[in-house]
This record gives structure tokens, sequence and C-alpha cells, in this order.
């Protein structure tokens, strides 16, 4: 419980310095190392460098099992990762947490420049109305 | 020889009445857990969800706290009673991580008094928000498990 407490401090400190563009990711392949011998899809992969350390979080779509409907279907986890230097995980968090989500979409929000976006847009619509005065 | 079988009898009696009171006890006990349970099973999984939901939008507000912290607050509020709508419906080791949780959103000041939650610093804010998503996978394993009640 105090291993996963800290696991979720540590996840809430990076939602908080990814929003305030103390720490930037970047987007990348994910390494063989999680990909080879499965078919599970990852179809983003972010990482970063904090405190030393290669931090990756990424979305996986995999197959799980229905056992009522006895099928498999596709569904998605977020994970978070330690990578070595040569991008080999050394640790994986198992746990889903809404914290990971969460910490994905600042990512992606900062990755599109979301933040820039809507600046952006406020800007044109002072223009327009400095335009119409 | 009658006087020592009216006596057998009435000591059968005196027990008798006290393993069903404890009986009766037991029952009660047992009722308020399957009670419970029931509550949950119908409740639970909808409220998680809005919880989960409350706890990434306070994420995306603590982001603008500089700005203003007024919506934040009004989503830890939000959050604070969802807590309080679900906590008798729930096992004691998660009413207690509740409770906690409840007591740090507004710390007692002097004995009884409760800060405002318009006191809580940026930190404590985003401290809070870690404890509700751990709150919030707790009750998602709950709402698991109480498929197998």
């Amino acid at each position: 419980m105090i291993y996963d407490n800290k696991i979720s401090k540590l996840i809430t400190k990076l939602i908080r310095l990814t929003s305030e563009d103390k720490i930037i990711w970047d987007t990348m392949d994910p390494p063989n190392s999680i990909t080879k011998g499965t078919n599970d899809i990852f179809p983003l992969f972010f990482k970063t460098i904090y405190k030393a350390k290669n931090v990756a979080l990424y979305q996986q779509r995999y197959q799980d099992f229905n056992p009522d409907t006895e099928q498999f279907y596709w569904t998605e986890r977020v994970r978070f990762a330690i990578l070595d230097e040569m991008n080999i995980v050394v640790w994986e968090n198992h746990e889903q947490s809404p914290a990971l989500l969460d910490l994905l979409n600042t990512i992606r929000e900062k990755a599109a420049g979301f933040d820039d976006l809507l600046d952006d847009l406020l800007d044109d619509e002072g223009d327009i109305s400095l335009f119409k005065s | 020889m009658i006087n020592l079988l009216q006596q057998s009898l009435l000591d059968i009696a005196s027990i008798s009445s006290i393993l069903g009171l404890l009986i009766s006890i037991f029952i009660l006990f047992k009722a308020r857990e399957i009670h419970k349970s029931f509550l949950r099973r119908a409740r639970l999984p909808a409220i998680t969800r809005e919880l989960a939901k409350t706890t990434s939008e306070i994420s995306t507000k603590l982001k603008s706290w500089s700005k203003s912290k007024q919506p934040a607050l009004d989503k830890l509020a939000k959050a604070k009673g969802l807590l309080e709508n679900l906590k008798p419906k729930l096992p004691n080791d998660e009413e207690k991580q509740i409770n906690n949780f409840l007591k740090n959103l507004h710390p007692t000041k002097f004995l009884f008094i409760k800060a405002s939650l318009n006191k809580l610093t940026e930190d404590t804010a985003w401290s809070l928000y870690t404890d509700l998503g751990t709150i919030v996978t707790r009750l998602e394993e709950l709402v698991k498990d109480s498929k197998w009640d």
C-alpha cells in the first residue's frame, strides 16, 4: 500500500511538472523490448528523463478474454515504466489508476500544443473585437 | 429429585436465552452486511464512475490553480459530496480511508472548528488529488469484487 502510494505521488508530481512545462516528453516508437513477441498495439509512446531516469508512458491495446461470451475482445490500458539506457523495461506499473490517464492526457495536450492553440484562438477573438470597434 | 429437574430446566432455559440473544446479535450484524452489500451492488458502479470523472476534472482544474483556484475547489466539493454519499455503503477499511480523506479536506483548526475549503493550498490540493486517485482505484476493485458477493 505504501509502495502504491509512492507511485501515485510520483504520477501526480509528473502531471504537475508536465503541466508547468518543467519536463518535456518526447514521442518515439516503442522499443523492441516491449513490442517483441506480442500482437499488442502501441498507438502512443512517450519518454522523458526525470531525475536521471528514463521514464515512459504508453498506451497499449491488447486482447482480453471475456468468460461470459467466451470471446476475445480488444481493450486498452495505460502503462507507466522505467527504462534503462538501452530502452529495456526494468520496471513496469501493472495497476491502473485514473491518474495515469490524466498524465497521458496532460502529455498529449502539451505535445499537441493544445494550450498554445487555445491562446491563439483567444488572441484571434481579441483581434476581431478590436477590429469591430 | 423434582427440584433438581426444575433447576436443570431453568439453567437450560437461561443458557438458551443467552445463546438466542447472541445469535440474534450475530444475525443483526449479518443482515446489516447484506444490506450494505446490496446497496453496494446497486449504487457503487455508478458513483465510482462519477467519482473517477470528477477526479480527472480536479486534475484539469488544478493545472490552472494559479489563474483561479475556485474551479478546482468546486470539483473537490463535488467529490466530497459523492464520498459522503458512498461512505455508509462501504466496508470498514474503505470507510476509514474516506474518513481520512475528508479529514484532510477540512483539517480541524481549533478542537472542533473545521477549516474551510478556501484555505487549501495548491500543494495540499494536489496531495488530495493523489489520495482521491487511490480511493477511486480501491473502489474500482470493490466494484469487481461485489460481482461475486
